[in-house]
């Protein structure tokens, strides 16, 4: 009995021993058969037990359940050690340079012009805009008559325009459309802004083109106040720079207008402290407005005694150009990818 | 309109304004100030004596000058031809900066010469203002001057000129006199009037002029007989004032008829009277008659010009130009002085035929105030008398109207302030109509306002809420938004136009713009898609051929900014514009604008260079991409092989897209000839008559149940003639079972050995998916049935 409890205590060393010096689970799985499969050590030692008393079987016999559990417990121990090796073996195996560039995904851009203009649809809808639209080869008595510019009229040398025939032009501003909406609302109050392309007779440079982008704002309704064109135009200008900035109005002249404004909006670069951008005088042209002039409303079916409105443009090139410190209003139609991909 | 402020202060008190009060309020209260200038910036210039007079040693053309400048007598060099002993001339001292340096005490060819005797060119005046006799050499006063008095004090060129950007409306701020007024009310300060006294020879009684009117676009002519008029140069203070308000002085005649425009807004013309006669008739010019203005061209007129003929020949464009028959001379003793008002309209047609702009035709164009006329012409014989020595013979005499009377506009305070939303008292309105100098009756609530003639841009009371509003001062004005029920929305084209763009710039694509006005030329090309046939909109008067005509298609521009791009070595592009063609059918009145969608895209689209994963652009990448785009619309579009005849797309490698089986656009690779010729490679185009779709509304989709049970896949390769094409087989399995064959998918197309020459091999995945549970049997005979049908009706074998 001594005999075998020294045996299987040894035993149980030498299972401790070899089980620890395995490297891989194929010799793992080996040990394990050799020291408690049917050929092992530990059977021959039971095979053995026969011989002895029952007391010494029983004593045996627990002796040996520990030992199968210790050394199954060690080897149990010792595969998960190897999988986790194994594991970080295969991570080594896998690992990348996670500095090389990734994969290049075409990522397009709205045309700068085209931001633009759905930026200001979008604050104006929150208003309570909506959007027009009207043609662009337009009737003379759209682009300029029904806007108060009667043949002959002093104000049509301010544009000249690309006649198609005698009553027909690439439209010259986008105020037609205020004409054609209002004939469509038959007296009714009107709310719109209208973004679109127009067309002037300019030889094309750094500051001209012969086409380019205007919206055009007219908010028409019993008690629309020049007050309320201040209110708005203020909203416009917070709108396109992102600040809390100041307009102000100075006079000025449209024949569709009455009173009508220039409007300056406080240098978004320096705040009214006066810089190179204002050229000092800390404010920036960007658009004209004013009242709706009342034979513009009375040429559209409007009763001008009830109903009043106010009117503006802003020309969306110089509002681009001055936003992003852009030189050459050219840059917009060259349509150059690294011109494009900065907005 | 370019102000001299010395001259304005004498028609209205500015003293104690700084020029820069002067600019900013004008400026928030009126009308834009341009620009401010000095004439003459240099310091250190004084009146000078020229005391002696040698020539220069060692120079045929130099003179050595000794100059009395009050402190010091300077020896100066000078090269001008016309300096002389005894001139009272412009010295620039030691220290002096001009535009062309800084004065030194210098040695010229040996001779010490300490400053320089200036021409007015020299002192920064453009030389198209200088008088004639100082053109080429030095100036020197004619009138009396204090030796080492400041020089540009002398010259009169000390003061500011303010250029103000006048508007069309505002004719009346044309004159001195005009922006007088204007500041008056802009300042609240007092005119001065002008204060003179005409002496007229009441004498000779048969002296009398014969004034006839025989048109209708001349409402008012004054003729006044001046005799034994002096030519000579006029005063420094004169031509100052002149060269200030931007033109050149000629004589005292000339200058003071240019004198009256500026400072009245009433353009003079000056008759040799002995040529012209007494008998004046004004009237239409005769068809294609031939008259030599005193520029000495020969005009032909047409019967809308006005001309001032003796009774028998013109004698004068009316309004715009004298002629050269009766044109004042050095000899020139009497004269005949108009002033007239002539219809602004005829002015300006003819102004304009004739492109002969000039400073009384502008003035014409913008309507000249008659109530101010009698008064010009009186100041203007005036200084005849204390310039020329002339004598004024009798009164004026005047044919047709010489007064309008104000225009009378009822107005309330009430009206005024709910168009402006201010609540301004009426006493303040009332003060800024009568700072304008108009008269006003208020009784009760209402003003009645009598706006004088000078003022044609007012004639409704809106115009008089625009000079309440900006005298009151625009920034006093409150800040509000409209109050209403209005609610925003897009349009559903709009809303379909951003998911358009949302969904190609989503996809890698690009947007630009580019121009609506094209070459002729191009609008040959891409001629493609079916519809109207269309006809060129085509200027009248091209800056450019290049920008010629209204553009039929996206893409010939496109493909100009694609050159742009492959000749700057960025080669890897997608592009998409969306924009309006245009054209007409049969005449204008048939015009159409339609909105297209066009896009190209060329060479490598995605890519992973360092390990060679690299994805080109193909006709399906493109393909894929409207697919997508057209599924976001809920549109199913289909493509089949391109039958149009077309120069600039590949004919095997191109397709009309249809959708709800109409033909709205084409997808195909460029043409290889017209890409060589452009100098591009690679290059995949589309476009779409997107119009309508745009217009269309995506019905709302009612939801399909997800089967609970897992699908079956079936994998079949197919062999079949290589000029089938995969829609075709793909429509034919789906008809062969509608039940449970949820989706077919093309996942491989193979030819080569060992099929035969003609032959292809599509690989299909068949989808099955059912609520109901699927037996192997059941999916079998799906299969055998789909076999058949493809055998049947496309000789489909199943490859062995």
């Amino acid at each position: 009995m001594k005999e075998q409890k020294e045996q299987l205590e040894q035993l149980q060393k030498d299972a401790f021993h070899e089980i620890e010096n395995v490297d891989t689970i194929h010799d793992l799985n080996e040990k394990k058969a050799g020291f408690l499969g049917k050929k092992s050590k530990l059977q021959e030692i039971m095979t053995k037990m026969k011989d002895l008393t029952v007391e010494a079987r029983k004593e045996l016999g627990m002796l040996a359940n520990q030992f199968k559990i210790k050394v199954e417990e060690k080897i149990e121990a010792k595969r998960k050690e190897l999988e986790e090796k194994a594991v970080l073996k295969k991570l080594e195996e896998e690992k990348i340079d996670v500095t090389l560039p990734g994969k290049k995904i075409k990522q397009g851009n709205m045309h700068p012009l085209m931001s633009i203009i759905e930026e200001l649809e979008d604050a104006f809808i929150g208003m309570g805009y909506q959007i027009g639209e009207g043609p662009e080869v337009e009737e003379d008595l759209y682009n300029f008559e029904m806007l108060n510019l009667p043949k002959g009229h002093p104000a049509r040398e301010m544009q000249d325009s690309f006649y198609i025939n005698d009553t027909t032009l690439l439209r010259t501003h986008t105020s037609p459309v205020q004409a054609h909406t209002l004939l469509a609302a038959k007296g009714k109050p009107v709310k719109i802004i209208c973004p679109g392309k127009v067309y002037r007779r300019d030889n094309d440079d750094a500051t001209h083109s012969h086409q380019f982008m205007q919206c055009e704002g007219l908010v028409v309704g019993e008690n629309v106040t020049m007050a309320d064109l201040k209110g708005t135009l203020t909203h416009l200008a917070n709108t396109i720079f992102k600040d809390e900035l100041e307009i102000r109005f100075r006079p000025s002249f449209f024949p569709f207008t009455e009173p009508s404004v220039e409007v300056d909006v406080q240098c978004f670069k320096c705040k009214g402290k006066g810089c190179s951008l204002c050229k000092g005088s800390g404010w920036i042209e960007i658009l004209g407005a004013g009242m709706v002039h009342p034979n513009v409303l009375k040429m559209a079916g409007y009763d001008n005694k009830k109903y009043q409105g106010f009117a503006f443009g802003v020309g969306i090139e110089r509002i681009a150009m001055l936003k992003y410190g852009i030189d050459d209003i050219r840059n917009f139609y060259t349509d150059d990818e690294r011109f494009l991909k900065q907005f | 309109m370019r102000v001299k402020l010395e001259w304005l202060n004498e028609l209205v008190d500015l003293t104690g304004l700084t020029v820069e009060e002067i600019v900013n309020r004008v400026s928030l209260y009126s009308i834009e100030v341009e620009g401010v200038e000095k004439l003459v910036h240099a310091s250190n210039i004084v009146v000078g004596h020229v005391l002696t007079k040698v020539p220069h040693p060692d120079s045929d053309h130099l003179n050595c000058l000794t100059v009395d400048v009050k402190d010091e007598i300077l020896n100066i060099v000078c090269g001008a031809p016309n300096v002389e002993v005894g001139q009272y001339v412009i010295v620039a001292k030691e220290g002096c900066i001009l535009d062309g340096g800084t004065i030194k005490k210098s040695k010229i060819r040996g001779v010490e010469s300490c400053g320089m005797v200036c021409s007015l060119q020299e002192l920064g005046i453009e030389k198209k203002f200088v008088e004639e006799q100082f053109a080429n050499g030095i100036y020197y006063f004619t009138d009396p001057v204090t030796v080492g008095e400041e020089g540009s004090k002398a010259l009169n060129f000390a003061d500011d000129i303010l250029t103000l950007g006048l508007t069309p409306n505002r004719g009346d701020m044309l004159s001195m006199i005009g922006v007088a007024y204007e500041l008056s009310a802009v300042f609240n300060r007092p005119l001065k009037p002008l204060t003179f006294e005409v002496i007229r020879d009441l004498k000779t009684n048969d002296d009398n002029l014969d004034i006839r009117i025989e048109t209708n676009n001349c409402s008012t002519y004054y003729g006044q007989i001046i005799r034994d008029v002096v030519l000579k140069p006029s005063p420094r203070w004169l031509s100052s004032r002149l060269i200030a308000f931007g033109v050149r002085p000629i004589n005292n005649c000339v200058d003071i008829t240019n004198y009256i425009m500026a400072l009245f807004g009433q353009p003079l013309h000056a008759f040799d009277l002995d040529k012209l006669g007494k008998t004046i008739v004004i009237k239409n010019a005769q068809e294609q008659e031939q008259f030599t203005t005193l520029d000495n061209q020969v005009r032909t007129l047409k019967s809308q010009d006005i001309v001032i003929t003796d009774g028998k020949s013109p004698q004068c464009l009316g309004g715009i130009m004298g002629g050269l028959n009766s044109e004042i001379t050095n000899d020139t003793k009497n004269i005949m002085l108009e002033a007239a008002v002539f219809d602004p309209m005829t002015i300006r047609k003819t102004a304009a035929r004739l492109n002969l702009h000039s400073e009384a035709s502008t003035r014409y164009e913008r309507n000249v105030d008659v109530n101010r006329t009698k008064n010009a012409l009186d100041y203007a014989c005036y200084l005849f008398q204390t310039l020329a020595d002339a004598k004024i013979i009798g009164q004026p005499t005047l044919a047709g109207c010489d007064f309008i009377p104000d225009r009378e506009i009822d107005v309330t305070s009430k009206q005024i302030n709910h168009r402006l939303g201010t609540n301004i008292h009426q006493d303040e309105m009332v003060n800024i109509f009568k700072s304008l100098g108009f008269k006003v009756e208020t009784k009760n609530d209402n003003m009645k306002v009598y706006v004088p003639n000078r003022r044609n841009d007012i004639t409704i009371w809106e115009d008089l809420s625009e000079e309440v509003a900006r005298l009151h001062g625009y920034n006093l004005l409150p800040s509000t938004l409209p109050i209403d029920d209005m609610k925003g929305e897009l349009s559903i084209s709009q809303k379909n136009t951003r998911k358009i763009k949302q969904v190609l710039t989503g996809l890698g694509l690009n947007e630009i713009v580019t121009y609506s006005l094209v070459k002729e030329k191009d609008n040959e090309k891409f001629n493609i898609l079916p519809g109207d046939k269309k006809e060129n909109i085509v200027l009248l008067m091209p800056l450019t051929e290049d920008h010629k005509v209204l553009r039929h298609s996206l893409l010939p521009s496109m493909l100009e900014i694609a050159k742009y791009h492959f000749s700057r070595k960025m080669k890897d592009i997608a592009f998409f514009e969306l924009g309006k063609i245009y054209y007409q059918t049969n005449s204008l009145e048939n015009k159409k604008e339609k909105v297209y969608l066009s896009g190209c895209l060329a060479n490598q689209f995605t890519s992973t260079e360092w390990n060679g994963k690299i994805e080109n652009v193909d006709f399906y990448l493109v393909k894929g991409i409207l697919e997508n785009l057209f599924s976001s619309l809920k549109k199913q579009p289909m493509f089949l092989p391109l039958e149009h005849q077309s120069n600039e797309l590949h004919p095997k490698r191109s397709a009309s897209i249809y959708v709800d089986g109409k033909e709205v656009g084409f997808i195909g690779q460029i043409h290889p000839k017209y890409a060589l010729e452009e100098s591009l490679e690679n290059v995949y185009v589309f476009e779409i008559d997107i119009d309508d779709i745009l217009h269309e509304s995506s019905p709302i989709h009612k939801y399909t149940a997800i089967s609970k049970l897992p699908s079956v896949e079936r994998d079949l390769a197919l062999v079949m003639k290589k000029d089938i094409p995969a829609k075709d087989v793909v429509e034919c399995i789906k008809k062969a079972d509608k039940q449970i064959l949820s989706d077919v998918k093309i996942f491989d197309l193979y030819e080569g050995e060992p099929l035969k020459e003609d032959e292809k091999s599509l690989a299909v995945k068949l989808i099955f998916t059912s609520n109901e549970p699927m037996t192997e049997d059941m999916i079998q005979n799906k299969i055998k049935k789909i076999l058949k049908d493809l055998q049947f009706k496309l000789n489909i074998t199943l490859r062995s």
